[in-house]
């Protein structure tokens, strides 16, 4: 094998390195070609680095509800075999940890589907103006439409569970440092109380749907279009 | 590019403490990754068309581009060997922060001889002849590689070890630049040459020109046409037309 087989198998590996980098993107756009285009020459410089930079984002993301949960757990050791205990019991921290985990998951699940490039709601809008600028059929527009306004609410859906989340993480750290304050100053524990209710209604809140329009489609469109394709809005019961 | 890889550049130029230690800790390198390999690009090509000032036309542009070509291909053998040796040696990096690592040296070694492209400008410009030139050239890249593996040094850990990683990896980086570079000469192109090649016919090795520069330099030149046995001497100023041909005979001493 001279120089010139090693350079072709190498290109070879950099274009097949380049396309699964631009495939395994979760958005199409100029960072995605500008990653495809550097795999392509420097695979095996680049390729290390966009991985572990992606996994470290993933990392990152677990990492905040991990802490959180650390907060909760320290929480429950500050309290433990003193008066405060039933104020955060264990059993009550299990179920915490349970649907905390539980809405993180779904977070994460979220995420990922909206990642997808059939989830971009940017190319949904720009579907539906096409059709209507090419005059397509009630049917065809209404499933357009129909599309766009599930991939408007699941981003929805997915933002207030990154807010509630975050809220929560807040609150469980607060509580945190109330309940060691609780316990090293013998204070009341009311203030403490008071935060471990606002987490019990914080975590019920967490994963239900929301009843509330979550978002507004700036097209008007007819009832009858979007029942056109027979099936029920996802929100209809 | 964007903010975060402004940011790496400016601590590639004022901290290189912080580059070190980004790559150290590994995680999201991406924005160093771009930041350094834009520096090294730039930075080696500017003084690869610098180099080629003595020369003049299409080898600016030659140079220009294979000068960062033959950095980038050095980093791409080099990197594997330096995680090996600082894994073997008890002081393990990631992969991707070794990268990191590697290239910002490489990207600090290139501003480096972006600074030291006014001088070989100016000696160029007042008449350096080819092989002191390119001897010039030799210093510069000592002094980037130089800036390059201080960078190195800090990222592995200053101490003895550390030194001893640096050490057995410049030996490598030595060696393998010098052959990438080598192979994808000429970057000065030899005053006796009537074209601009983009890259000169296969000739022995780096040290082979190595040693050959060295005693060009010196005024002592080799014979072209029995190289393995010729031991180089010293030639008269006025060399014998109807002798052998020498190497460069014809240059401007």
């Amino acid at each position: 094998m001279n120089l010139a087989d090693l350079g072709v198998l190498y290109g070879m590996a950099g274009a097949f390195g380049g396309v699964l980098v631009y495939r395994r993107q979760p958005r199409r756009d100029v960072r995605a070609l500008g990653a495809a285009l550097l795999s392509a020459p420097l695979w095996p410089l680049w390729l290390p680095v966009l991985f572990a930079s992606q996994r470290a984002e993933r990392d990152v993301q677990r990492s905040g509800a991990t802490e959180t949960e650390a907060a909760l757990l320290e929480g429950h050791e500050a309290v433990r075999s003193t008066p405060l205990e039933p104020l955060l019991p264990r059993e009550a921290v299990d179920r915490l940890l349970r649907e905390l985990r539980r809405a993180t998951e779904r977070y994460a699940e979220l995420s990922h589907l909206l990642s997808k490039k059939g989830f971009d709601r940017g190319a949904a809008e720009e579907r539906v103006a096409r059709l209507e600028q090419r005059a397509a059929s009630p049917r065809t527009l209404a499933s357009a439409r129909l599309h766009l306004e599930n991939v408007a609410r699941l981003q929805s859906l997915a933002a207030r569970d990154r807010r509630a989340l975050e809220e929560l993480s807040e609150l469980i750290a607060a509580l945190r440092t109330q309940l060691v304050f609780a316990r090293y100053s013998g204070s009341s524990p009311g203030e403490a109380s008071d935060i471990v209710t606002e987490v019990w209604a914080r975590v019920e809140m967490l994963g239900t749907s929301s009843d509330g329009p979550l978002f507004e489609l700036e097209s008007a469109q007819s009832p009858t279009e979007e029942y056109a394709l027979g099936q029920a809005r996802p929100d209809s019961g | 590019m964007n903010s975060p890889v402004f940011q790496v550049f400016d601590e590639l130029l004022r901290s290189p403490r912080a580059v070190a230690e980004r790559s150290r800790a590994g995680g999201d390198l991406r924005s160093l990754f771009v930041a350094a390999l834009s520096a090294l690009v730039l930075g080696a090509g500017v003084f690869g068309a610098t180099l080629a000032t003595s020369r003049g036309g299409l080898q600016l542009l030659y140079s220009g581009v294979k000068l960062p070509l033959s950095m980038v291909a050095t980093l791409l053998l080099v990197v594997p060997a330096f995680h090996a040796i600082a894994a073997g040696l008890g002081r393990p990096l990631s992969f991707s922060g070794m990268i990191g690592l590697t290239l910002a040296a490489a990207g600090r070694g290139a501003v480096v001889l972006v600074a030291l492209s006014p001088l070989v400008w100016l000696s160029f410009d007042r008449g350096l002849a080819y092989h002191p030139g390119v001897l010039l050239a030799a210093a510069c890249y000592a002094l980037a590689g130089l800036a390059a593996l201080d960078l190195v040094l800090r990222g592995v850990g200053f101490d003895a070890r550390g030194f001893v990683i640096v050490s057995l990896f410049a030996g490598v980086l030595l060696t393998t630049g010098g052959q990438a570079a080598w192979m994808l000469r000429p970057f000065l192109g030899r005053p006796s040459e009537t074209s601009v090649p983009f890259f000169r016919q296969r000739e022995s090795s780096f040290w082979d020109a190595v040693q050959q520069s060295s005693l060009s330099s010196l005024g002592i030149y080799r014979v072209t046409r029995a190289l393995s046995d010729a031991g180089g001497r010293r030639i008269p100023s006025q060399p014998n037309p109807s002798g052998p041909r020498l190497e460069n005979s014809d240059e401007p001493r």
